[in-house]
């Protein structure tokens, strides 16, 4: 293992990601066994890219649902995967989008620990494979683990880029952009990610000047501006969800909310409160943690 | 992993310490819910671990006996867990057959409404059922209320299906979890206009489905219900 650590020079360095995206077909294994993925709000979702799909050429589709497409912090899979739709049937599709977003988290890791560490390494992929069977890709959290891994890219772009500001930031904005359309809590992430890391950074340079830090920080500053932009916008004029009877049947009823911002800033989870059980009027918590999930 | 940690064998990144910290911090600090997003304290579990994966390294020299043996107990760890996964997967290929089968006795266009006996107790052996009555719409030509939330989806219920979805928001809670009897609920569907409903673990039911409702064809798993609307 650790002479894979330092198989870094040339031929080497190739052939240790080839190791990692046999690690991750392997890995797929799961996928391969049954037509339907167990994934709890997955498949919701997919309903929903079909109907994008199809829904201009089905009049049986038309009376009952309506496309209403707008900027919203919830949308990434949605603009993915409705031309996949077009052209694969549901099941192959569900199985290359499922594939995807691990491929996209598990390539993101990567790419962001080998841009903080320097160094490629195959264990680290290895212990990775199992997260990305999570409790939350359980759930089917498609929209938030595809905008995780965009997160973990646009974090690795920032380590890798960081001291070339004008390549950097133009790019990291692009991404930003991505990751908070993707999902507002990974967006959230993200600014955690790279923040912390620059206070680390400037922790551990020895001539540290706190205008470094200021400068490193309004550089990420710089890349919140638009996703805060569309977030106001988007909270102005379309965020209220009440008018969904869906919603109000499944959620808002049996629920209570949450806070003032109920609804202010929605993703994938919200929507699917109705069968996440505890969120359906208990007292408990909407979801508390399980490892027995985690395990399964 | 501890034990490579304690033998130094691996590290956390020294710049990457706040960022641990921060990111382990927030499964105890978390909010469950945040600006109407819910979860939101279930996600932290795994953006702490993929943070802590993303910043380990190992360091550079010679493993020894003790420490490959760590190495080795993690690299079984994760074959074990994915053999796990790819087990535990596996009857739902059969589960599927029956869905399919049952499926396909539904007229093409149907108001069809998706029960699951049982959801929400994902941790335990149930089966999970929300894969079913989505693949409905997307596979069978039905017509079934989704995710379609007014800003946050860039889609919208209308006509029949959201009047009738209206009408069964107006007349019964959806049972979850623990309920015992699934009978009002059923019968308000059909009431509210839904044609079909598609009874998914129908073999978990502790009452008899209610007498206004036709059982059209039943499997092990799966139970489809005519409503007479």
């Amino acid at each position: 293992m650790e002479r894979e650590e330092h198989a870094t020079p040339g031929f080497r360095r190739v052939d240790v990601r080839l190791v990692m995206a046999g690690l991750f077909i392997v890995a797929m294994a799961p996928l391969m066994v049954t037509p339907v993925l167990p994934l709890i709000d997955f498949y919701d979702h997919l309903a929903r890219f079909y109907i994008l799909a199809h829904v201009s050429s089905s009049p049986l589709l038309q009376s009952h649902y309506a496309a209403h497409w707008v900027l919203m912090p919830d949308i990434g899979t949605d603009i993915l995967s409705t031309p996949l739709l077009r052209i694969l049937p549901p099941l192959a599709a569900a199985h290359i989008i499922a594939a995807c977003i691990m491929a996209i988290l598990y390539s993101g890791v990567l790419y962001f620990h080998r841009a903080l560490t320097g160094r490629h390494s195959l264990l680290v992929a290895v212990l990775l494979l199992p997260l990305l069977y999570s409790y939350i890709f359980n759930w089917g959290f498609a929209n938030f683990l595809l905008s995780l891994g965009f997160a973990f890219w646009a974090a690795g772009w920032w380590l890798s880029t960081r001291h070339r500001p004008l390549l950097a930031v133009p790019v990291a904005c692009l991404l930003s952009v991505l990751v908070f359309l993707s999902h507002g809590i990974a967006f959230a992430m993200y600014g955690i990610i790279t923040a912390t890391l620059e206070i680390g950074y400037f922790l551990g340079t020895p001539d540290r000047k706190i205008a470094d830090l200021a400068r490193a920080l309004l550089r990420l500053l710089v890349q919140a501006v638009i996703p805060a932009l569309l977030f106001l916008f988007w909270y102005r004029h379309q965020a209220p969800a009440n008018s969904s009877p869906y919603r109000r049947i499944f959620l808002e009823k049996r629920s209570p909310r949450p806070s003032q911002f109920s609804g202010a800033f929605t993703g994938s989870a919200p929507s699917c409160g109705w069968r996440k059980g505890p969120a359906s009027g208990s007292t408990r918590r909407p979801s508390s943690f399980s490892w027995r999930l985690w395990a399964s | 992993m501890g034990f490579l940690i304690r033998r130094g064998q691996a590290i956390i990144v020294r710049p990457a310490w706040l960022l641990i910290g921060l990111a382990v911090s927030l499964i105890i600090l978390t909010p469950a819910a945040l600006f109407g997003v819910w979860y939101i304290v279930d996600r932290m579990p795994l953006f702490a671990g993929l943070c802590i994966l993303g910043a380990m390294s190992f360091r550079p020299g010679p493993w020894t006996a003790q420490t490959r043996a760590a190495g080795g107990v993690l690299v079984a760890a994760v074959i074990v867990r994915l053999i796990a996964v790819t087990a535990s997967w596996q009857p739902y290929a059969s589960d599927y057959r029956e869905f399919t089968s049952i499926a396909q006795k539904i007229p093409r266009g149907s108001l069809t409404m998706g029960v699951m006996v049982g959801a929400g107790h994902h941790e335990t052996e149930v089966p999970r059922c929300e894969m079913y009555a989505p693949l409905l719409i997307a596979q069978h030509d039905q017509i079934a209320p989704l995710f379609a939330f007014q800003g946050q989806h860039p889609l919208l219920l209308t006509g029949a299906l959201k009047e009738a979805t209206e009408r069964l928001e107006r007349a019964e809670r959806v049972p979850y979890a623990n309920a015992t009897d699934y009978g009002p609920y059923m019968t308000a569907a059909g009431a509210a206009g839904f044609e079909y409903l598609l009874v998914c673990n129908a073999h978990l039911l502790q009452r008899p489905v209610p007498a206004n409702l036709d059982v059209v064809a039943q499997t092990p798993h799966f139970a489809l219900l005519r409503t007479g609307h």
